[in-house]
């Protein structure tokens, strides 16, 4: 299945931009989101009352839309690690604050992990499935294995994306995550899966698998490579993510240290920042000349190894048509 | 595969905030019904696929045979006053079991109590069923709203009501809604033929699901 349009917005210029992946650098302390002017795609009474994170996966979701000219998707799926936490936070604290006396409604009812789904389909008024994952750092990947089954089953066209906000609140308990040179980050990705791809090339979306409770990310990748018939040797660049450095060795043994690229390093860390690291993977696929990479990418393998015991692998592949 | 979720003051102020709690008891489907009440609780079903049942030896004792979701698209939190999603949840469910609305022999209703729910699930069914409502009822008289364990729960009242050929009855109702009249089951009906039992959950988001429980 085909990858025909992506959009994400991060710590990085990369929303709206066709070739984001020529734009990117490293962090820096501190860095911020950049957010673009909500707008152009969210009524001002709506907007008031969202979080960053609804803001930034309805720009997203109507950005992939508007790209693929697509006014209805037969899907909308959605992966979170931390949802509406903010708005959870908000209203305990109206909660606190009331002492027992009454509290807004508001917070509460955008606090669910499936209000950004929820409201992506308020936005477009669209009735059709509307499903959220929520599974830790790999809530993206089983949204990504929703959106394949949703194509698998008949589906032609299908919105998937994932998003996750800083939350102050919960910084404390980010340590496990957090390696001291990656900062907290916040972003959303969007992208539109179809049964069509483009006229000249397309990128597809090879596979998907997640690992729970894995302690041989070595044997994971193999297996996973050796179902599609293909060797390390076959995959041209490794978008990795880990916590520990353990992860990065097992990868240089695999696929030697020139193939691999850490994107937390673009991204900062946040529970679904392997969602940019797909778009990021089929964005440098989709363009020719690559100041970094010319032509010679084929296929692009994001390695979500965020937290030690938990595996994404996501395989993409640039497919030249002949037209 | 299952649900769980415990009480708490998050959401007992919540749905206060919403002004659709009632602090007395629930009454699904009656038209004095003033909102819902809270419950707690958790349920787990194993779903296995005939491959996995070559391999387990395990007997059934329900198929799964219809699943869909569906949106409202109306409001992040009330139901639409046409019951869209509600309906377009029930009619590809159905699709999907390959199964006209006439085989459906009992719905386990989403039926929260709230006057907004109520009313919006009713007139999907309507619209689904037409002259010929299947016997329903609402089990939440007996859990309350359990939230991310109702859909799990109800699940397997449907399933128990298939194995044992029995309806649970809809606890609390007297009056009729005035805008529907329809009737729930009140009392738990044994010894009917039932083959399939379909399940209404939905949530916030204008999320709606339903499931379809067919004899083995």
């Amino acid at each position: 299945m085909h990858i025909t349009a992506t959009s994400t917005i991060s710590h990085q210029p990369s929303f709206q931009q066709d070739h984001f992946s020529v734009l990117l650098s490293e962090l820096k302390y501190p860095s911020a989101l950049i957010a673009p002017d909500y707008s152009e795609f969210i009524p001002a009474m709506d907007r008031r009352r969202m979080s960053q994170v609804l803001k930034m996966a309805i720009a997203c979701a109507l950005d992939c839309l508007k790209q693929t000219g697509l006014k209805q998707p037969q899907a909308i799926i959605v992966g979170t690690g931390l949802g509406c936490g903010v708005n959870t936070k908000t209203f305990l604290d109206n909660i606190y604050k009331a002492d027992g006396g009454l509290v807004s409604p508001t917070a509460f009812i955008l606090s669910t992990h499936n209000s950004i789904a929820g409201q992506i389909s308020l936005i477009l008024k669209n009735q059709c499935y509307n499903i959220t994952h929520t599974q830790n750092s790999l809530s993206f990947e089983h949204a990504l294995l929703d959106a394949m089954l949703c194509i698998q089953n008949g589906d032609t066209h299908v919105l998937v994306g994932a998003a996750d906000e800083e939350q102050g609140q919960l910084y404390h308990l980010n340590a496990r995550l957090n390696r001291s040179d990656f900062e907290i980050a916040s972003g959303a990705s969007f992208l539109t899966l179809s049964t069509e791809g483009g006229q000249n090339q397309t990128i597809n979306l090879v596979e998907v698998q997640t690992f729970g409770l894995t302690n041989n990310v070595s044997e994971n990748i193999s297996v996973f490579l050796s179902s599609k018939g293909l060797s390390p040797e076959d995959i041209d660049l490794v978008l990795y993510s880990n916590s520990i450095d353990h992860t990065c060795h097992t990868l240089i043994d695999i696929f030697g240290v020139r193939k691999l690229f850490d994107y937390q390093k673009i991204t900062g860390i946040y529970l679904t920042n392997s969602a940019f690291a797909v778009c990021y993977g089929s964005n440098l696929l989709s363009q020719e000349n690559h100041p970094l990479f010319g032509n010679s990418l084929r296929r692009v393998l994001v390695c979500n190894n965020l937290i030690p015991e938990n595996l994404g692998l996501t395989l993409l592949e640039k497919k030249q048509l002949n037209s | 595969m299952g649900g769980t979720d415990p009480i708490t003051l998050f959401n007992i102020k919540g749905f206060s905030a919403l002004n659709i709690y009632d602090p007395d008891i629930c009454k699904p489907f009656d038209d004095s019904r003033k909102g819902l009440n809270l419950g707690e609780g958790a349920g787990f079903l194993v779903l296995e696929n005939e491959h996995s049942i070559s391999i387990t030896n395990n007997t059934p004792i329900c198929v799964l045979s219809g699943w869909n979701n569906a949106t409202d698209a109306y409001h992040q939190t009330a139901s639409s006053p046409t019951g869209d999603g509600a309906y377009l949840a029930m009619q590809q469910a159905l699709v999907k079991a390959g199964i006209g609305p006439e085989k459906i022999d009992y719905i386990n209703a989403h039926g929260t109590g709230t006057g907004n729910n109520d009313l919006s699930e009713s007139i999907a069914i309507q619209r689904m069923f037409g002259e010929n409502i299947p016997k329903f009822s609402s089990t939440k008289g007996f859990t309350g709203h359990t939230l991310a364990a109702a859909g799990a729960l109800e699940a397997i009242y449907c399933v128990q009501a298939i194995q044992h050929q029995g309806i649970p009855p809809n606890l609390n109702f007297a009056t009729p809604m005035k805008e529907t009249g329809m009737i729930p089951q009140t009392t738990y009906a044994s010894g009917i033929r039932l083959d399939h039992a379909l399940s209404n959950s939905f949530g916030f988001g204008g999320n709606c699901t339903c499931l379809i429980f067919s004899r083995v």
